[in-house]
């Protein structure tokens, strides 16, 4: 095998055969259990702390993919299990979810080695692909292609193969696809992929209309590509991606 | 009229000198006037008797006659006219030596020498009186004038010194800005009534700000406090949509909440930008190119403009540089660029101008001029139906004073427009 194919072989086996691993710490049990719920379907499986204490107990035994950490917590700030894990010489991936967001957090948390922020409330669909780029980013080699049958997104290069053909593609619609097959069999809601596709100003819109034109051009492409028809769209609410 | 404190106190007080001045100065002149002519009667009353007294010594007429010749100022002739008693008055007659009319104060008394009657007559020049008169008169005034320029400066450079700490005071209370942390800084003084003054402003500054501050901070926890239960809300949608059983009409109804939700997190997302902007924790400032923020937002607008078929018109120079926090900058032309299209009509317009020195953003929409009152207030809705929450405008305006900028709203040629000026 080729170096190209032994990553692309070990991306998809990442992605397929063996689940990502990740540590939630979280002390609100209701959320906890709907992000463990959804994350567990698309092959992450997922361990709850809902304290400083169990969570550092969890960190001394295991080794994660990734930990979610909430900053408020019962017994401490969660920033301490980012200096427990510096001192340990760790470098699981961080991805901070917090209700309080300001700059002077935002900052110390990027000293502390916190690989992204996602403030609260957020689409659980969002937060998978978040856990799924900060993985993809920790397991950087140079090339970065994400396989999906027929179809291969190059993420450095920016380009899509359907049967070893690059397609012409937008810069959107390669985000798009990417949420898609990232939250494969999971309905989206129009709003969650219009607030991954435009952040910010997305929850500021009150028509997300345009998702539907977005939608119908990467379906085109990519049956013009001879790729078959994923994507469902579910009556009222969204899309999603049918494996 | 609004008048300084300063005009005031001096005006009285030059009113009343003016006043004195009217009343005092002829009151002045009569008074020495009728004094010095009471004076003179009396010299020449005194005169005559000691002229009587020397004459009743024994002289011949032929000694009277050269007298008479001998002295200017008295004269003894013979009584052509009958003069029962000493009388006086005034006469002009022409001095030959000074080439001038003159004034002269004249006493005549009946005298009986020889067994005939005759009157003596004594002068007196009032030339004298006249120039010390007008002497009086010019003192009088220049110590007047004195006393203005006196009460001028005294109460000028006095009512400096007294209001000073008012003064201070009064510019501390004009700079204040209550959703600044700078409080004002009243100086001591030592005059009762302004200590007492500064006194009371502070504790009312104090006051006021602990009302605002909790105010601030009672939105922002309850902003930061609601971002949790949000979140589990989101959460279970999320997963609830997941349900291979949902039925059309249900599926619905997870449509309509979601959207629901969604307004929740957009109003609660301002609302802590708002608390945050009133918090200053937006200090950090850079050179901010407004028309690469423009150009930026641009693709995602024109996107967003394309369902209402509304074109987007842009002029603007190359580079618009301004002094701002990035963030902010970004904040404020999306907040209008989103009014302008949310309140456009189908097929409607969005112009974009930006200069050196302002930005406006105009649009179509309804007919009529909006509200300029109630635009920028928190809440206000343009139009109840929307689904907007009534933020955006009070982010904007927030911004647009925290840089100290200007903003204005027109409606011309049926077009609303928002114009801010750097």
């Amino acid at each position: 095998m080729e170096e190209k194919d032994k990553i692309q072989y070990f991306f998809k086996f990442r992605y397929y055969f063996c689940a990502m691993k990740i540590l939630m710490i979280e002390d609100e049990a209701a959320l906890a259990s709907s992000i463990r719920a959804y994350l567990k379907s698309n092959d992450v499986h997922c361990e709850w702390a809902a304290n400083l204490t169990s969570a550092i107990d969890k960190i001394a035994t295991y080794e994660y993919d990734c930990i979610l950490l909430d900053l408020m917590l019962p017994d401490g700030d969660g920033f301490e299990i980012l200096k427990h894990l510096r001192k340990e010489g760790r470098n699981d991936g961080v991805i901070v979810i917090s209700a309080k967001e300001t700059l002077e957090t935002r900052i110390e948390g990027f000293n502390l080695g916190v690989d992204d922020f996602l403030v609260k409330p957020f689409h659980l669909s969002e937060l998978l692909v978040r856990i799924q780029a900060l993985i993809r980013r920790k397991n950087f080699n140079g090339s970065n292609t994400i396989l999906y049958n027929e179809i291969e997104i190059d993420i450095v290069a920016k380009t899509v193969k359907v049967h070893n053909q690059i397609i012409e593609i937008t810069k959107k619609e390669i985000e798009l696809l990417l949420y898609l097959i990232g939250n494969k069999n999971k309905v989206l809601s129009k709003s969650s992929i219009a607030e991954h596709l435009s952040g910010d100003m997305a929850d500021m819109l009150d028509n997300h209309d345009f998702i539907y034109a977005h939608i119908k051009n990467l379906k085109r492409k990519l049956s013009d590509g001879g790729g078959a028809d994923y994507i469902k769209s579910v009556y009222g609410i969204g899309y999603k991606w049918q494996a | 009229m609004r008048k300084k404190l300063l005009n005031k106190t001096l005006g009285a007080n030059l009113l009343f000198s003016m006043v004195l001045m009217v009343i005092a100065a002829p009151s002045f002149y009569i008074i020495t006037q009728k004094l010095y002519l009471a004076e003179i009667d009396e010299t020449l009353l005194l005169k005559n008797t000691e002229i009587l007294n020397e004459l009743k010594k024994g002289k011949s007429e032929e000694e009277l006659l050269l007298l008479n010749r001998f002295n200017k100022d008295f004269k003894i002739e013979a009584a052509s006219f009958s003069l029962s008693k000493d009388s006086f008055f005034f006469q002009m007659s022409y001095d030959s030596i000074l080439k001038e009319n003159e004034h002269y104060r004249i006493l005549k008394s009946p005298i009986k020498l020889y067994g005939k009657d005759f009157i003596l007559t004594a002068k007196i020049s009032l030339l004298e009186s006249e120039d010390f008169q007008e002497n009086v008169a010019l003192l009088f005034t220049a110590i007047l004038l004195f006393l203005f320029f006196g009460f001028y400066l005294i109460t000028r450079w006095q009512s400096q010194k007294l209001w000073k700490p008012f003064y201070h005071a009064l510019e501390e209370i004009e700079h204040i800005e209550i959703d600044k942390q700078r409080m004002p800084e009243f100086k001591t003084t030592n005059i009762e009534e302004f200590a007492r003054l500064n006194q009371a402003m502070e504790q009312w500054m104090k006051k006021n700000k602990a009302i605002f501050d909790s105010h601030r901070e009672f939105i922002d926890n309850a902003a930061h406090e609601l971002q949790t239960p949000l979140a589990v809300f989101q959460g279970k949608i999320d997963i609830l949509i997941q349900r291979p059983d949902i039925t059309e009409g249900q599926s619905e109804i997870l449509n309509e909440l979601n959207q629901a939700i969604g307004r929740m997190n957009k109003l609660n997302k301002n609302l802590l930008l708002l608390s945050k902007l009133e918090s200053n924790q937006f200090i950090e400032t850079s050179e901010i190119d407004l028309n690469e923020v423009v150009q930026r937002q641009l693709m995602f607008f024109k996107e967003q403009a394309l369902s209402k078929s509304i074109s987007i018109d842009i002029a603007s120079d190359a580079a618009v540089k301004v002094k701002c926090n990035g963030l902010l900058a970004e904040v404020f032309i999306s907040n209008l660029f989103l009014n302008a299209l949310k309140y456009n009509v189908v097929n409607g317009i969005i112009s974009v101008k930006l200069s050196q020195h302002s930005f406006a953003i105009s649009n179509s929409g309804i007919a009529q001029a909006l509200d300029e009152d109630q635009l920028f207030k928190r809440f206000t809705k343009i139009n109840p139906s929307s689904d907007g929450n009534g933020l955006g405008l009070s982010i904007v305006c927030k911004i647009v004073e925290l840089n100290g900028w200007k903003i204005q709203y027109k409606f011309k040629h049926s077009l609303h427009s928002f114009e801010i000026y750097f």
